[in-house]
């Protein structure tokens, strides 16, 4: 084990918020590395696919994979999908591939039963058997240049590849009890779910599998003997993309304990190599080659948002910056601590926030344990505390909400918003407040207005048991204000009602903790990424090097 | 057959729907959940006191402590009883509607006393400890309870967590109550999809 002095975590203050969370890149910490690890050490085996798809493309297919205990497959379905029936948006009715994650391997009755109902995604009904349910449609311009390509028995042009990243993109990936899938307690006991999201992760990762067979096969079917497959090199480069919502943005603030997870690793993980006194030429080397790879991954970061494209801009700036001064250091004790430290002086948010999960790379001895950390039994901490002092929470709210009791919840701009959920669409939506109806049936997602409600609520110091006996209706935000006593990162400390807030900062938040790379704003309020773009296939698991960003020439 | 996460979801929408604050309706299908990983299907009572207090919870809240009125809403009793503490062999309580739902309190309380609690009285008689529910349980009577610190003396019956689906559509009815139905200015907006 490294040897490492004690530096302090970065306060929640700094972090926790959005534009800082807003600029967070993906780590050795992402649940997508979590799973690839993983299957790397339990050394996972994955079944050849039962492949049942026809010449138009149509059809079925199973991927099996073994861990040490257990065996899970995705079941997939390719269909016809017309042109004009292919939407990213959560009214589609139909899709071009549909999946589902197996727990084991299916029967013929399974898949006959899963035939049923995976197709029609949310208007079907899934089982305690599956424990994901997601679809996915092509990249429509890039699938068929890609197949074209490939049946007349050439490669892609590998420019126009980089450009997107994925030829096919998933709309939902849905786990954790929906639509009748198993819930998550009944499968996180399981090492292999320890850490969060896994079976979503790990259905992507599969899909990613199936997709490129699809692609290889349609384009047999289309060029016959002269069509070649898709090279192990651009394989390697395309990833799943990934179009998202606003339907994500709400899970943040609804999952508070297990938000301070995701954060408190990762902050403890930037402690623990800034506590290292000295490193060898290896490490910086190490260093030095995953800088030069987030370089190059953002200089290959195509976004078509004015807002990202400055971002990117700037994240490019500041890998050169950031490559000269790695080389730079010097021998002086805690080189990471001062690397960091010139980071936080010189470099924007994004470049930062990058530099944080560069300086994890070369140290997966001292932070990959801390994947065992990010997952929490949230119904644990759900009780309140009726026996607290209302003072004390008084105590609470000046010391964690201060900036909710600085903002003037009366100004235009800071309430300008309004959470709610659509009849229509039954989604989370934004809606503005003075133009839209409905502000009435806002959802409670207004921390920082109603943490300020809850503090002017307090005449007396009795016990919050008395006091709830009394105000029910601050019942919601008590408990909140009592979970971030224990877990600081528990709070967005931004104000999500603010006529500016940009919901895209929460997505690419979560986002960023499942790995994914590539955000591209499409708004304010979605955005599309791409997943496992240069993550190893199965075969390709144990061969050392990047596994997200590209590798710079001269490789190590 | 819904899933534990689809349960609570709907329950909470069902709770906020008929009027309850946001963080009762946190409570409510909590309890419920409870209630389902127990094998006790608390779902058609639910749905038929949901209704019943639709738009007027407040009226069942606590008014006072000692209680001091004729029907007291379970829920608000259960979080106060769970919340505050108490350490009593013995609790009494008048008017309590749907009494079934003070169970998951009651369990709660027990987790932290670390004892048997026996909960009797409107058609009941349920020993409750940190992991059983067990007894005679009714599912609509109303009235008086007592909760005191007993040796329990019945048999846990060996149930499967149970997550019917019955009476969703009385759920998901309330639950429409907190949905916004679209209109043109959140089209003109874009609304977020």
């Amino acid at each position: 084990m490294t040897a490492r002095d004690e530096i302090p975590l970065r306060d929640a203050d700094q972090v926790m918020r959005l534009s800082r969370m807003g600029s967070f890149h993906q780590s050795r910490l992402s649940f997508m590395r979590i799973l690839l690890r993983r299957m790397r050490n339990e050394n996972w085996q994955f079944d050849a696919p039962d492949w049942h798809v026809n010449e138009n493309g149509v059809g079925r297919a199973v991927y099996t994979v073994h861990g040490p205990s257990r065996a899970y497959s995705l079941v997939a379905f390719a269909h016809d999908l017309p042109d004009e029936m292919r939407s990213d948006r959560v009214i589609a009715t139909a899709w071009d591939t549909t999946f589902t994650l197996f727990d084991g391997i299916p029967t013929d009755d399974d898949i006959a039963r899963l035939a049923q109902n995976v197709p029609l995604q949310e208007a079907g009904r899934i089982s305690v058997r599956e424990l994901t349910l997601s679809r996915a449609n092509r990249s429509a311009r890039l699938w068929d240049f890609v197949v074209a390509n490939l049946s007349a028995g050439r490669q892609p042009d590998p420019e126009s590849l980089k450009t997107v990243g994925y030829v096919m993109r998933t709309t939902a990936v849905y786990g954790s009890g929906k639509f009748g899938a198993a819930d998550h307690g009944t499968i996180q006991d399981r090492p292999e779910f320890a850490a969060p999201f896994q079976a979503e992760m790990l259905t992507v990762y599969l899909i990613r599998c199936f997709v490129m067979d699809l692609l290889d096969h349609n384009a047999k079917c289309a060029g016959g003997k002269r069509a070649v497959k898709l090279s192990p090199k651009l394989r390697r480069a395309l990833g799943i993309g990934n179009s998202t919502g606003l339907g994500m943005a709400p899970f943040l603030v609804n999952h508070p304990t297990l938000l301070h997870q995701w954060i408190a690793a990762r902050e403890t993980a930037l402690a623990r190599v800034r506590g290292i006194k000295t490193v060898t030429d290896g490490e910086r080397d190490v260093m030095i080659h995953h800088a030069k790879s987030a370089h190059i991954n953002a200089m290959n970061w195509h976004s078509q948002h004015p807002m990202q494209i400055a971002k990117v801009t700037e994240l490019q700036s500041d890998m050169v910056m950031l490559c000269k001064e790695i080389t730079r250091i010097g021998d002086a004790p805690y080189p990471w601590d001062r690397l960091y430290r010139w980071a936080a002086q010189n470099l924007t948010s994004e470049g930062l926030e990058q530099v944080v999960s560069i300086l994890m790379e070369p140290y997966g001895d001292v932070v990959d344990d801390l994947a065992d950390a990010m997952s929490i039994d949230e119904s644990a901490h759900f009780y309140i505390d009726g026996t607290q002092a209302m003072g004390h929470v008084k105590s609470l709210i000046a010391k964690h909400f201060d900036w909710a009791l600085k903002t003037d919840f009366g100004a235009g701009d800071e309430q300008a918003r309004f959470w709610y959920v659509s009849a229509a669409k039954l989604e989370p939506r934004l809606g503005e407040r003075d133009a839209e109806q409905g502000h009435e049936l806002e959802q409670p997602l207004a921390i920082g207005r109603d943490v300020a409600a809850l503090y002017r609520a307090i005449t007396q110091d009795e016990t919050v048991a008395h006091f709830l006996r009394k105000h029910p209706e601050h019942r919601h935000i008590l408990r909140r204000v009592q979970m971030v006593e224990k877990f600081p990162y528990a709070e967005i400390r931004d104000n999500l009602l603010h006529a500016q807030m940009m919901p895209i900062d929460m997505l690419r938040c979560k986002l960023s903790f499942f790995g994914a790379t590539h955000f591209d704003p499409r708004s304010d309020r979605w955005l599309r990424i791409c997943m496992f773009q240069n993550a190893p296939f199965p075969d390709e698991l144990y061969v050392p090097g990047n596994w997200v960003y590209p590798e710079p020439t001269g490789a190590i | 057959m819904l899933s534990r996460s689809e349960t609570i979801a709907m329950v909470k929408r069902g709770a906020r729907g008929a009027g309850y604050s946001w963080g009762m309706a946190e409570e409510i299908a909590q309890a419920c959940a409870t209630l389902c990983a127990h094998g006790i299907n608390a779902q058609p009572v639910l749905a038929q006191y949901l209704q019943a207090v639709d738009g007027h919870v407040d009226a069942l809240a606590m008014q006072s402590w000692p209680l001091n009125q004729e029907r007291v809403c379970p829920f608000h009793l259960g979080c106060f009883i769970a919340e505050s503490g108490f350490s009593d062999d013995h609790h009494q309580f008048n008017g309590v509607q749907s009494p079934v739902f003070l169970l998951p309190y009651v369990q709660r309380m027990a987790t932290v006393q670390g004892r048997n609690l026996h909960i009797s009285g409107a058609g009941m008689a349920v020993d409750v400890g940190a992991d059983y529910i067990a007894g005679d349980i009714s599912m609509d009577a109303q009235g008086q309870v007592m909760i005191t610190a007993d040796e329990y003396t019945l048999t846990p019956p060996s149930t499967s967590p149970c997550y019917p689906a019955q009476y969703c559509d009385v759920m998901d009815r309330l639950g429409q109550k907190t949905m916004v139905p679209d209109s043109d200015e959140s089209r003109a907006n874009g609304a977020g999809d």
